[in-house]
């Protein structure tokens, strides 16, 4: 068949693939940039403490000159104390497991809160304002529900926690909202539920930089934690409480997953040899149920990956089966006897994987989908998210039971994730 | 204009250009110059080191993204970044390529955010990515067809392979300047130069 289209000179793709600014734009982006400068401090000059590979050539790090046998036995002290306690945690603090009840399935769609019942029937609103509330997610004994609601009149987002039936409403926190040219946007804010109920992590822009601040559920005593140098974001608790996982690094091509006590101590990455220095794109950490194994996935060599890292063993685990489509976003079962991931290219439904821990086992479910994927309690399903093929936007919740096929579809339009109460078993 | 050689003391409006008349080392040199001064946090310099650029870094963001507000986000994020970390930036004379990279991977990072986890971006007016299906069509395309239907083709691609396309075809960057920019070994990005083409060629076909 011959094309009906002219050969790609490379001048005919330059003409058509550029984009020029209109006249003008370069005068209106420096006056606001300058603006945004005057009011951002630069960085001080305050190297890392911990043994860290610059990503980018050239970029400082004090780190490598100052690597000498010093900081090497620092960190090995922090390491064997790390091990002592979770050594400790392990024997006294051991969680509960592990699967439970699905109860509600609470989702966001064109902006407001709703839940539905477990089998997708008798969905209810339970918000309804001028504001987009989005990522509704669980406590972990299902009594409580935190979402994110963006005002773009105050430009602000808000952290509100509420019972399942909407009652009981509270305002727990409030950040700025990110700004945009094309206004303000909800950006990077991940609410994560403490073991106990009690507190509740979540990301917010502090001198310019993102971190990671913990909230007591009633609002009080919010602080930030850990190294206000780092950027952190996306904190994960591990299942005692124990120790936060959490996205940091001095700015996007340096980005790397690390962990930290809840008091802000004992940071240590976990970026072991098999990442390399060019990872990046790193989702946010997921802890196993049974602690000690931190699933997340990172771009390697551009292309997006699984990995399981033990964070007193070897690893990490690249659980990836397919060396050019992306697979992103790891959810550990309720068990913690397997993962879902999503595999696929951006921005296209792809498919959702399961498989064991080790990469055995490994099932590829029908239903095409765009994730994250959400387990139910009882590890029999997962949500997915189908998307409108002419908008590209997120139109309905599918329900796929695992490992079979889809289960049932909710109409919505979610801009977040759904989350699925856990009732005792 | 007022001129800012190295050594003395005022910036005026921009970093003088020097291109073509063979001042190459002193351009270096100046813009080393205004690096270290912007490091040390002097604002004047720094918007100089942009303002010389910004056009350019304009034109790679709306290239990859594909709307102006979006890039205007990208390079505005891009460069606030380039401010907030130039302290540890170690070699002066890497600014260039570090503020590339910086702005390219946030034009990649807008493209992914609506699918990255746990990442909700929810812009006021969002500009979709729309990608109509063509009619028929005349039997030869005219160039504003061919346009068209590349432009709508390569915005199905993903915003690894957009990127390399436009670096080599818009940007006119050779191979080896794209394996440094985007972190891989020079047959790696050559490999992947061609598999975008490749993509964007089938994408062609499929705008009939």
């Amino acid at each position: 068949m011959t094309s009906r289209w002219p050969p790609l000179t490379p001048d005919v793709l330059r003409r058509a693939l550029m984009e020029e600014p209109p006249a003008g734009l370069a005068d209106l982006a420096i006056d606001d940039l300058m603006v945004a400068v005057a009011r951002t401090p630069q960085r001080g000059a305050a190297r890392l403490a911990w043994p860290w590979t610059p990503a980018m050539p050239g970029l400082a790090s004090a780190a490598a000159p100052r690597r000498n046998g010093l900081t090497l036995l620092v960190v090995f002290a922090i390491l064997l104390t790390l091990v002592a306690l979770a050594a400790v945690a392990g024997a006294v603090l051991r969680p509960r497991t592990l699967l439970g009840t699905p109860g509600l399935i609470a989702f966001d769609s064109a902006g407001d809160i709703f839940v539905a019942d477990r089998d997708g029937s008798g969905a209810r609103q339970l918000t309804s304002d001028t504001r987009s509330d989005v990522q509704p997610t669980f406590s972990p004994d299902g009594s409580k529900l935190a979402f994110e609601s963006l005002d773009p009149a105050t430009r602000t987002v808000r952290l509100i926690v509420m019972d399942p039936d909407g009652t009981d409403r509270r305002e727990i926190a409030t950040v700025p909202a990110v700004g945009r040219a094309s206004g303000p946007a909800i950006g990077w804010l991940r609410v994560a539920w403490s073991p106990d109920g009690r507190q509740l992590a979540y990301t917010a822009p502090l001198a310019g930089a993102q971190q990671i601040v913990l909230v007591n559920v009633d609002g009080s005593d919010p602080h930030q934690v850990g190294d206000p140098t780092l950027e952190g974001r996306d904190a994960s608790w591990s299942p005692d409480g124990q120790l936060l996982a959490f996205i940091g690094g001095r700015f996007d091509v340096d980005r790397g997953i690390f962990v930290m006590r809840p008091d802000g101590t004992g940071i240590r990455p976990i970026r072991p040899a098999g990442l390399d220095q060019w990872a990046r794109d790193f989702s946010a950490p997921v802890w196993a149920p049974t602690g000690q194994r931190l699933a997340f996935s990172a771009r390697i060599d551009d292309v997006a990956r699984i990995f399981v890292a033990d964070l007193f063993g070897a690893g990490p685990i690249d659980l990836s089966g397919s060396e050019v489509a992306d697979e992103w976003s790891p959810v550990w079962a309720p068990d913690g006897n397997r993962l879902a991931w999503h595999r696929g290219p951006t921005n296209t439904e792809g498919r959702f994987v399961v498989a064991a821990p080790d990469g055995s086992g490994v099932s590829v479910l029908a239903p095409a989908v765009v994730g994250p994927p959400t387990w139910s309690p009882d590890g029999a399903m997962l949500i997915g998210y189908g998307l409108d093929k002419a908008t590209g936007s997120r139109d309905r919740l599918i329900v796929i039971a695992v490992p079979g096929g889809s289960a049932f579809e909710i109409g919505a339009e979610p801009g977040g994730d759904a989350s699925w109460q856990r009732l005792a078993p | 204009m007022d001129t800012q050689w190295p050594g003395r003391a005022v910036i005026g409006g921009g970093e003088p250009d020097l291109a073509g008349v063979g001042f190459e080392a002193d351009r270096e040199s100046l813009a080393r110059a205004l690096v270290e001064r912007a490091r040390a946090g002097d604002q004047s310099a720094f918007e100089a080191l942009i303002r010389s650029r910004l056009e350019r870094l304009l034109r790679l963001a709306m290239s990859i993204v594909g709307n102006e507000a979006d890039a205007r986000d990208a390079v505005q994020e891009s460069c606030l970044r380039a401010w907030r970390e130039l302290p540890r930036l170690r070699e002066d004379g890497r600014f260039e390529a570090w503020l590339w990279r910086i702005t390219i991977n946030t034009c990649r990072t807008t493209l992914r955010g609506r699918q990255r986890a746990s990442v909700h971006e929810i812009a006021v007016d969002a500009m979709p990515l729309d990608f109509e299906p063509v009619g028929p069509g005349p039997a030869v395309a005219d160039d504003v067809t061919v346009r068209d239907a590349i432009r709508r083709a390569f915005r199905r691609l993903d915003p690894d392979r957009r990127t390399i396309l436009v670096l080599h075809y818009v940007e006119e960057r050779p191979v080896t300047e794209i394996a440094v920019l985007l972190g891989v070994p020079e047959g790696t990005a050559k490999s992947r130069l061609f598999a975008a083409r490749t993509a964007l060629e089938r994408a062609l076909e499929a705008e009939r």
